[in-house]
């Protein structure tokens, strides 16, 4: 048979299959339903069902609907087989000419077949060749925890979830197998039901590093299913925009049958888990009259006197805070309407004063079948948020640095406007004045909806449109108090500021999903359309000092405006794709995916960018020749190629820009960049090679992956001679290569029988990830740090961010001085001696979870772990700076070298700053490897005869403890940190007074009737 | 039969949505921002760009903060007291070719520059503008070019010297450092223009007739032409030769004229200086006043309680700038340098008594007893050297000093530097990405 003859052929029956809809016989009627995996309740794509005793079946789509046309009335059975399922018959019978069935599937293999998200579809893992990494709502339910991104730290395999911080609604990193840009962003795409989502941070106001993220605004217990997008075979679909993985959110819909009502709350208390060992009154005169005493210098306290009284700053600014939630929601619906309304209010009070936060979120979500053939369906989700925020981390006026700074013998209150101030000796602004006098509220509304229409042209052919927006609100008022002494407000007599910014981004987008081919043999199915993207800013700001006494925070009432702003951007993003994936006898699988995208952050010639990827999976156990490994496992075989793109700068970066420069009141206008018209994607070639493997009876599931990315054509800010008057242009220069395994492995340990006896069940997963820059413009480094103290580098052959500072050598013991390493060679210790001292990045880290059942008992437990970073405690620039500042210092010191031959590490007190213990050096980078009882719950499902008497259907009480127990040789609050923030690339692995985070415990209840 | 083709349309409909969106033009042009290249194209667009010009001046880098402590800071009048590591090297003698500060006024001059060039180069084309009012604006960006350039070789020598406007990157590899002597050349060349092009005698927020004598008289001052510096002197002093307003007077002034002002750089509380804010105690105080300044004042001298104050009882603030809001204009020139130049140009030219009869209007005014040649000072290096403390006391933190102990060739026994270090070295992203050679030392 010619070639053009088979396609000729394919085509004729190509239009057999468009023109079949118009010609219905008349004694035969439809099979409508769905097919629902028992374990996720989601639906499941690509089961055949065929009708028992007839020719006709059809496949899911990728919500795990299916109709059947054609079918002759007289039958009752119909048939769903999908490998990784248990089949099932089940009957059925005709009301007129239609029938409608739900299937249930039991999942024979849970890992290794469940449902995922991949992009314009759904698909079960055994259908894809790709590196998904899931969860599902069991897992994020119920935390006490304001992101979803910490609810899904240690849980998957390749996606590190770094906190930062500890304040409630603060930004957290989230890099998917390791970052790999150093200027355009590291952050995943967000993409919630279909929609990829606004995630950037809008917040204008800064407070010291910590961050804030619009991403906070999803409440957790809305969700689904949160599956994320690792390699580039999966996350090449979204294309420019996949460089750093994808996480795509799918949120809760209603299902047929009765209404439910389900109602949970809980209700918990958090306190700080550690506080810093500090010095007392006692001990800080002792070291600091030593520190003059070795220097020649006057006594600069009196001992006895001085250290009479000892205050505990920390205790002042921690609190015991309760955190509270209640999540309402009602679901149901017929076979032709489902509906999902829930509400939920979470507020969670800071454990240091001064910050809290509240979130109030609803959401409504609806399927309608409006014909046989037409699905409508609509998602919408409504938040606000309310977060008083504190000054934190590298601020001078911190609430928590200044508590950890404070001299100990100084008093807390006093007589500057009820709190101690300068005239009690304070050499900082009073935190717990700040705490109670500044306020910082930042405040969003938000609305993300699409409303979505799928036509089945044919059993086989169905186009979807769906139009999306997100409609993001930011409001931030400051008020920053004259009562606070020593603070610049204090002398300007207040400052205040206020802002918004309303980000909105509208995407439509249409597909088709064609089931091209259908027999046991084999499968081909493909995916196309189009979206289109376009996104937009509008800000607002004003700040204002002088307030005439008695007025506070609003701007009408302060006599100068110091700093205005009103500015508006946008950008869009126009795009192609297609997918195909083609099965053979279910051993070989095949899939290429390719998506064009036009982004308007680049310049006409490089507007359009390509991101093609192809896959191969091989389930080596349905071989004949495997039939004996079978019995006892299954295997599956994956590899992908793949190129993703980054496209994460500023929305007009390569032109070359003038802006307002007025003088005084004379209108002025002066070029306000320099662009480069060459300007293009970022774009990350993948490599991904993985097993999926279950053993005995599939009750030891693995999902192994080794994975190379190497990201090239960086964008980054590039050094230009500043005599063209700047000093930087963004180019795509540079390469960086992260390269690792990432393993996840679920064990059935015991297996419960029908909800009785004992059940017992384990997940763990790791990843390893090496990460290494390749190259750089001019191959220079870049080395900067937080507040200007240079600490970190971006240099060939290392890593993205390792640490770079004098390496500290130890103490002298004839002086007492430090001992730097001399790199250079040349006499005295200068920047020039600087080194690469240790990586941020962790050699490994994960998560290991496990469950016991017992009858209607369960206890989990959860442990994560990273393992082989360091951390640079940049507080201790202060703390342990041998008596450079007047701030308070860990008992390190106590340690410190007293006299010759004294053999330590820590170096003498100096009161002239002479020991060399200031530098920043390797002295301050600690292990940062730790291992947390992340959660512990306790549940109990109470009987069905008492939920009844209550007229509920079932409920389940549980107490859960988070944050129990941290093991780690870290010295700061927590290692699980960064201060320089969520929108930071290059600075990690830095702790300069972060916000700790707390431990709780909660109490919930969960009941449904 | 009609419900079926409602829903037919549906989809395409969607689809349609979807594909022609795709094919539109798209947001791709700023809307809070213009192209650069569209910046002048007529008579308000070319008024603008000569504001936005002298708005290069305010920068934090320029006359906003960084060029002063560059005067300051590494001579003997300022000491760094706050955390900023690159002013702590300014300090100690330590720079290096990465340091922020000084790469930041490198880049705000040229900043200045390079708007000033663009002016040069557009304006003359611009049609609908009166030729008087089109030789201002030129006349005006000819001065603040030469201001520029002069500025750059008091701290780093040669120099490269752009004079057309640099539009995309590649432009910038033409330019290399030329000689000291060939731009002095340029400057004077663009004062020149300036002078000719130049009516505004009353605006000392902008370039004057008298300031472009007063600066020609700096540069050859500088120069070490003392004749022609002290031609340009005479013609600036010409009727106003005496100093009358009180000495705290010329800082507070926000907006309205001095009698001693021959050119400043408004400020306003947006638009504002952050000298007071990084000088003051209610500040950052990340600089303070030397103790060898505040005890080299002359006890009677008025201008050291105006400058220097002890705060709390070890330390020093700043308070020549005295509020940390920064709206005061700041001088780049006024009369009592003038008198100064004029003072030191006839010492040069040893006509003493002359001079000695010049800076005594400085010492006048400060509230100090006149010298007289032959008792305070008697030789032509005293008379030079009493208006060298002149020059310390009368334009504390103004960012002169360290010009002057380079100018003067005492830098190195002032203040303990090597040669090498009075020149700043060229910063290390026109070394690295300009093919520029390094200053030696570097």
């Amino acid at each position: 048979m010619s070639y053009s003859r088979s396609i000729s052929r394919r085509l004729s029956a190509l239009a057999v299959f468009l023109a079949l809809p118009s010609a219905a016989v008349a004694q035969s009627g439809v099979v409508r339903g769905s097919v629902i995996d028992s374990a996720s309740q989601r639906g499941i794509p690509g089961v055949l069902l065929a009708v028992s005793g007839t020719t006709r079946s059809a496949v899911t789509d990728d919500a795990g609907r299916f109709t059947i046309r054609n079918v002759p009335l007289s039958s009752t059975i119909v048939r769903a087989q999908r490998i990784g399922y248990a089949a099932q018959d089940r009957s059925f019978t005709f009301a007129g000419d239609t029938a409608s069935v739900t299937l249930v599937l039991r999942p024979i293999a849970v890992q290794l077949s469940e449902v995922v998200s991949i992009g314009y579809g759904t698909s079960s893992r055994l259908d894809i060749n790709n590196a998904v990494a899931s969860v599902s709502a069991t897992d994020i339910e119920n935390k006490p925890l304001a992101g979803l991104e910490s609810a899904i730290q240690g849980k998957m395999a390749g996606v590190q979830v770094t906190n930062n911080a500890g304040n409630p609604g603060n930004g957290i990193s989230i890099r998917v197998r390791g970052p790999a840009s150093v200027n355009a962003g590291n952050q995943p795409l967000y993409v919630i039901d279909g929609i990829p989502i606004i995630q950037e941070d809008y917040g204008q106001l800064g407070l010291g590093g910590q961050d804030v993220t619009s991403i906070s605004s999803l409440n957790p217990d809305e969700i689904e299913s949160i599956d994320v997008l690792k390699d580039a075979a999966a996350a090449a679909i979204y294309g420019s925009r996949g460089s750093n993985g994808v996480v795509m959110i799918t949120t809760k819909r209603g299902r047929a049958g009765l209404q439910r009502v389900n109602f949970s709350t809980y209700y918990g208390s958090q306190s700080a888990p550690r506080k810093l060992s500090l010095l007392d009154a006692k001990q800080y005169v002792e070291i600091f009259n030593e520190s003059a005493v070795n220097d020649d210098e006057d006594l600069p306290f009196t001992a006895g006197t001085d250290d009479a009284r000892s205050f505990d700053w920390q205790s002042a600014v921690f609190r015991r805070a309760p955190v509270g939630d209640a999540q309402l929601s009602m679901s149901g619906g017929t076979e032709r309407m489902k509906y999902y309304l829930s509400g939920g209010n979470f507020a969670q009070r800071g454990i240091v004063i001064g910050s809290d936060y509240k979130r109030q979120t609803g959401r409504v979500n609806v399927d309608f079948d409006a014909t046989s053939r037409l699905l409508l369906r609509t998602s919408v989700g409504l938040s606000r948020e309310d977060n008083h925020r504190i000054e934190g981390d590298g601020s001078l006026d911190g609430v928590v640095t200044n508590a950890i700074g404070m001299q100990p013998m100084r008093p807390i209150f006093g007589n500057f406007y009820g709190f101690a101030g300068v005239d009690s000796g304070l050499k900082y602004s009073n935190p717990v004045a700040i705490a109670t006098y500044d306020r910082t509220n930042y405040g969003t509304f938000r609305g993300i909806g699409n409303v979505e229409a799928r036509y089945s042209v044919t059993n086989k052919l169905a186009l979807t449109g769906r139009f999306g927006a997100d409609v993001l609100s930011v409001d931030e008022l400051q008020w920053l108090s004259p009562r606070v002494d020593q603070t610049y407000a204090n002398s300007a007599d207040g400052v205040g500021k206020s802002d918004h910014t309303t980000a909105t981004r509208y995407v439509s987008e249409a597909f088709g999903t064609y089931d091209a081919y259908t027999s046991d043999r084999q499968r081909l199915s493909v995916v196309g359309g189009a979206s289109m993207e376009l996104s937009n800013s509008d800000l607002n700001f004003i700040r204002g000092e002088g307030f005439t006494s008695g007025f506070t925070t609003y701007i009408r009432n302060a006599t100068v405006i110091t700093s205005f702003d009103g500015s508006s951007t946008g950008n869009s993003l126009g795009s192609y794709f297609g997918r195909a994936n083609y099965s053979l006898l279910d051993r070989y699988i095949f899939s290429a995916s390719m998506r064009a995208d036009r982004s308007s952050r680049f310049g006409p010639a490089h507007r359009w960018g390509y991101f093609p990827a192809a896959s191969i999976g091989w389930n080596v156990t349905q071989e004949p020749f495997a039939e004996a490994i079978a019995r006892v496992a299954t295997v599956k075989l994956r590899a992908s190629y793949g190129v993703t793109g980054n496209q994460g700068i500023g929305d007009f970066d390569f032109y070359s820009l003038a802006q307002a420069a007025p003088y005084t009141t004379t209108p002025g206008v002066a070029q306000s960049s320099i662009g480069n018209p060459d300007l293009k994607w970022e774009t990350t070639h993948a490599f991904d090679g993985g097993v999926d493997l279950g053993l005995f009876d599939n009750r030891v599931s693995v999902i192994a992956d080794y994975y190379t990315r190497r990201t090239s054509d960086l964008l980054v800010r590039r050094p230009i001679p500043a005599f063209t008057g700047f000093t930087t242009t963004w180019g795509n220069i540079g390469d960086i290569k992260n390269a690792g395994v990432d393993l996840s492995i679920n064990t059935e340990n015991v297996r419960q029988h029908d909800g009785r006896g004992f059940g017992w069940t384990s997940g763990l997963n790791v990843t390893f990830n090496r990460n290494k820059v390749l190259r750089t413009f001019e191959n220079q480094p870049i080395i900067t740090g937080i507040n200007g103290r240079q600490a970190t580098i971006v240099a060939p052959g290392h890593p993205l961010g390792e640490f770079y500072m004098l390496k500290f050598e130890g103490v002298n013991p004839q002086t007492g001085d430090a001992i730097y390493k001399d790199i250079d060679g040349k006499p005295g210790i200068t920047s020039d001696d600087k080194t690469f001292v240790g990586s941020p990045h962790p050699k490994y880290y994960g998560g290991l979870s496990n469950e016991f059942t017992l009858g209607s008992l369960s206890l989990r437990g959860f442990f994560t772990f990273s393992q082989g970073n360091k951390i640079f405690n940049m507080m201790r620039i202060f703390t342990d700076d041998g008596a450079c500042t007047w701030d308070n210092k860990t008992t390190n010191v106590l340690a410190r070298w007293k006299k010759p031959g004294d053999i330590t590490d820590v170096p003498r007190m100096s009161y002239d700053c002479a020991s060399g213990s200031d530098e920043i050096s390797s002295r301050y980078l600690e292990n940062g490897s730790y291992v947390r009882l992340s959660e512990l719950t306790l549940g109990y499902a109470l009987p069905q005869t008492w939920a009844n008497r209550a007229y509920l259907s079932n409920a389940r009480v549980y107490v859960s403890g988070h944050n129990l127990k941290l093991w780690t040789k870290y010295m700061g609050y927590d290692p699980d940190v960064n201060s320089a923030g969520s929108d930071e690339n290059i600075i990690i692995g830095t702790d300069y007074y972060a916000y700790p985070q707390p431990r709780t415990i909660t109490f919930g209840i969960n009941a449904g009737w | 039969m009609r419900n079926t083709v409602n829903r037919r349309l549906l989809i395409p409909a969607l689809l349609v949505a979807a594909f022609t969106a795709c094919s539109e033009e798209l947001a791709t042009s700023p809307r809070d921002q213009i192209l650069a290249d569209q910046a002048i194209v007529d008579a308000p667009t070319s008024r603008a760009a000569l504001a936005g010009t002298y708005a290069g001046l305010q920068a934090l880098g320029y006359y906003g903060r960084n060029l002063e402590i560059l005067g300051d800071l590494p001579a003997d009048n300022a000491v760094h007291t706050g955390t900023f590591q690159y002013l702590d090297d300014i300090d100690l003698h330590h720079v290096k070719a990465d340091n922020t500060t000084t790469t930041s006024v490198w880049t705000a001059i040229y900043a200045v520059i390079a708007r000033a060039n663009l002016v040069l180069a557009k304006v003359p084309g611009i049609p609908d503008l009166s030729t008087a009012e089109k030789n201002e604006i030129l006349g005006e960006a000819y001065f603040l070019r030469a201001l520029s350039y002069h500025n750059l070789v008091k701290f780093w020598g040669d120099v490269p010297m752009p004079l057309e406007p640099i539009l995309v990157t590649s432009d910038a590899s033409k330019y290399k450092r030329v000689p000291v002597a060939q731009v002095y050349t340029q400057i004077l060349s663009d004062l020149n223009q300036a002078g000719q092009l130049i009516t505004n005698t009353s605006n000392t927020r902008q370039a004057t007739v008298m300031a472009v004598h007063a600066i020609r008289s700096r540069v050859l001052f500088y120069k070490g032409d003392y004749q022609g510096a002290l031609d340009e002197a005479n013609i600036v002093l010409a009727g106003r030769d005496t100093l009358t307003v009180a000495y705290p007077d010329l800082f507070t002034a926000t907006g309205t004229n001095t009698s001693e002002d021959i050119f400043r750089v408004a400020f306003t509380p947006v638009q504002y200086n952050e000298m007071g804010y990084y000088y003051l105690g209610a500040g950052r105080r990340e600089l303070q006043p030397s103790k060898d300044l505040n005890t080299s004042y002359e006890a009677a001298d008025l201008r050291k309680p105006w400058t220097v104050k002890p705060r709390g009882s070890s330390n020093l603030q700043g308070t020549k700038f005295p509020t940390t809001i920064g709206a005061e204009h700041l001088h780049v020139i006024r009369l009592a340098e003038v008198v100064l130049i004029k003072a030191e140009a006839l010492a040069r030219l040893n006509q003493l008594a002359a001079a000695v009869a010049e800076y005594n209007k400085v010492r006048l005014r400060a509230g100090l007893a006149p010298h007289t040649l032959g008792v305070e000072v008697t030789t032509q290096a005293d008379v030079i050297n009493a208006i060298a403390k002149e020059r310390r006391f009368e334009l504390a933190l103004e960012g002169d000093r360290w010009p002057d102990l380079v100018r003067l060739g005492i830098a190195t026994t002032v203040l303990g530097v090597t040669a090498t270090q009075t020149l700043l070295p060229i910063p290390a992203s026109d070394v690295n990405t300009g093919g520029l050679t390094q200053n030696p030392g570097y």
